[in-house]
């Protein structure tokens, strides 16, 4: 190996590792550069909470449907932070209402299989968590944050 | 220590003389993975998520990178499969994997503006950087010769040389992983101290995964309930991951960590629905394919007949050397 390509490598090796020691020191991240602090803030046990998009369904009085996941524009993973940001960034309203039309754009895309929907709502569900998990299904408590609704004729 | 000791061993663990085939085969495999983690991918579903929710990351952010259309994305999309494969097989390979690094940042990338960025798939763009900069198709690579052959006879026998151009790359990704593990632990101690350990959040982790995710046993919940099992367990996992920059210096410490590291990373997967397989694509690196190879060679003459031969090399060495 010729000298000059050796010392390419070694600002590689340079820039390679200061660019994470410098996340890491930063607590920040540039992707694909990150200081992979997942799970690194220690929160107290005993409660879980999350936000939720859940439809309100057309025509039948109102019930709420889950959404599955192929009826949402990310994954169930990524809406859970998305939401969150979301609702941080006071953003949400708008967030529900553009989600619904594309609730309603994908359901004539595929041609009706969907429940048509009148509406959407973000909660914040609660647990109370126990360390059987049989209460997974069923939130200890729920907190309404928003309600977008379909205008008349949409 | 002196200079020229520290000059020596930097030499020596970057660019110490070694074969093309390890090098060549974790080409191979790395590509092959790319292949089954985003082969089926919808990306231009992206396009059609309401721009709400579009947070972009700062590469998306400072770049001005658009969104591109559904269709465009497709076309996209497909464009890089065809270079994932061509990569993987070593056909064209610099113009290939130059497309692959870079639609791939792309694309990789897109998917991180909807509100989570993951961390796994970072390490995968790094890697094909790397590869790129890299003499990866000097081993098991498709030649034009008198026909498509892997690269016995079709790679110039001065290339098959042992090189540190070999080497560096394979290293760089043990840097990488290293970055990797020693930041998610030094993360821990910077944003929790001790009490990571000391507060018993293991088990809290353990049985709140079972609310936000769906873990395939529920071990999860059985371990949480014993702290004598998770006090412990997460003093490893802290230690494991501080730890393991000894495997650069130290073979006896790769030979512990690494696998104790991807056993703890599929305990992740069966104890709390987190999985890591993005992971695989930097362990294929730290498995020694110059000795399986050269052990398959021995064994199974028969089923390696596609690798470059020591006489190829051997004559490479004698007519030209490193």
């Amino acid at each position: 190996m010729t000298a000059p390509r050796k010392r390419f490598v070694g600002i590689l090796v340079g820039v390679l590792v200061s660019s994470h020691m410098a996340c890491v020191a930063l607590k920040g991240e540039v992707w694909p550069f990150c200081n992979y602090a997942m799970y690194s803030s220690v929160f107290p046990g005993g409660k879980w909470s999350t936000l939720k998009l859940v439809g309100v369904a057309a025509g039948d009085g109102g019930s709420e449907v889950e959404l599955a996941e192929d009826q949402l524009p990310v994954t169930d993973l990524v809406m859970g932070f998305a939401l969150r940001r979301l609702v941080r960034d006071g953003r949400v309203d708008e967030a529900a209402a553009q989600y619904l039309q594309w609730h309603l754009d994908e359901r004539r895309r595929n041609g009706s299989k969907w429940r048509a929907l009148r509406a959407v709502r973000v909660y914040r569900l609660h647990w109370a968590v126990n360390t059987a998990a049989d209460n997974v299904d069923s939130p200890t408590d729920r907190e309404l944050l928003v309600e977008a609704t379909l205008e008349e004729g949409a | 220590m002196t200079t020229s000791n520290l000059a020596g061993r930097w030499e020596r663990f970057w660019f110490s003389p070694t074969g093309p085939e390890a090098l060549g085969l974790c080409r191979v495999l790395f590509f092959a993975l790319m292949l089954t983690y985003f082969g089926g991918v919808d990306f231009g579903r992206f396009a059609r998520v309401p721009s709400a929710f579009f947070m972009p990351i700062p590469l998306f952010e400072y770049l001005h990178l658009p969104v591109l259309s559904e269709a465009n994305l497709r076309r996209l999309a497909a464009v890089w499969n065809v270079s994932l494969v061509l990569s993987c097989l070593g056909v064209m390979l610099r113009p290939s994997m130059v497309v692959s690094w870079v639609i791939g940042v792309y694309l990789i990338g897109l998917q991180h503006n909807f509100g989570k960025t993951n961390h796994s798939d970072a390490a995968l763009i790094l890697v094909m950087g790397i590869l790129t900069l890299s003499r990866c198709g000097d081993a098991f690579a498709l030649r034009r010769g008198n026909r498509w052959a892997w690269s016995r006879d079709a790679v110039p026998a001065r290339r098959q040389a042992h090189s540190g151009e070999y080497r560096w790359p394979l290293r760089m990704v043990w840097v990488l992983t290293t970055m990797i593990f020693m930041a998610a632990g030094l993360a821990k101690l910077r944003q929790s101290g001790i009490y990571w350990v000391t507060s018993n959040f293991l088990a809290t982790l353990l049985v709140n995964h079972h609310y936000s995710h769906e873990p395939p046993t529920r071990w999860g919940l059985f371990l949480a309930r014993f702290p004598i099992l998770t006090y412990p367990a997460a003093l490893g996992i802290v230690v494991l991951e501080l730890s393991f920059p000894l495997t650069l210096i130290s073979a006896a410490a790769r030979r512990v960590l690494v696998p104790a590291m991807f056993l703890s990373q599929v305990a992740f997967g069966l104890l709390m629905g987190v999985w890591f397989f993005h992971f695989l694509a930097l362990y294929l690196v730290w498995v020694p394919w110059d000795k399986l190879l050269a052990a398959a060679r021995v064994s199974r003459p028969s089923l390696v007949a596609f690798l470059p031969s020591r006489a190829c090399r051997s004559r490479a060495l004698a007519g030209r050397g490193n």
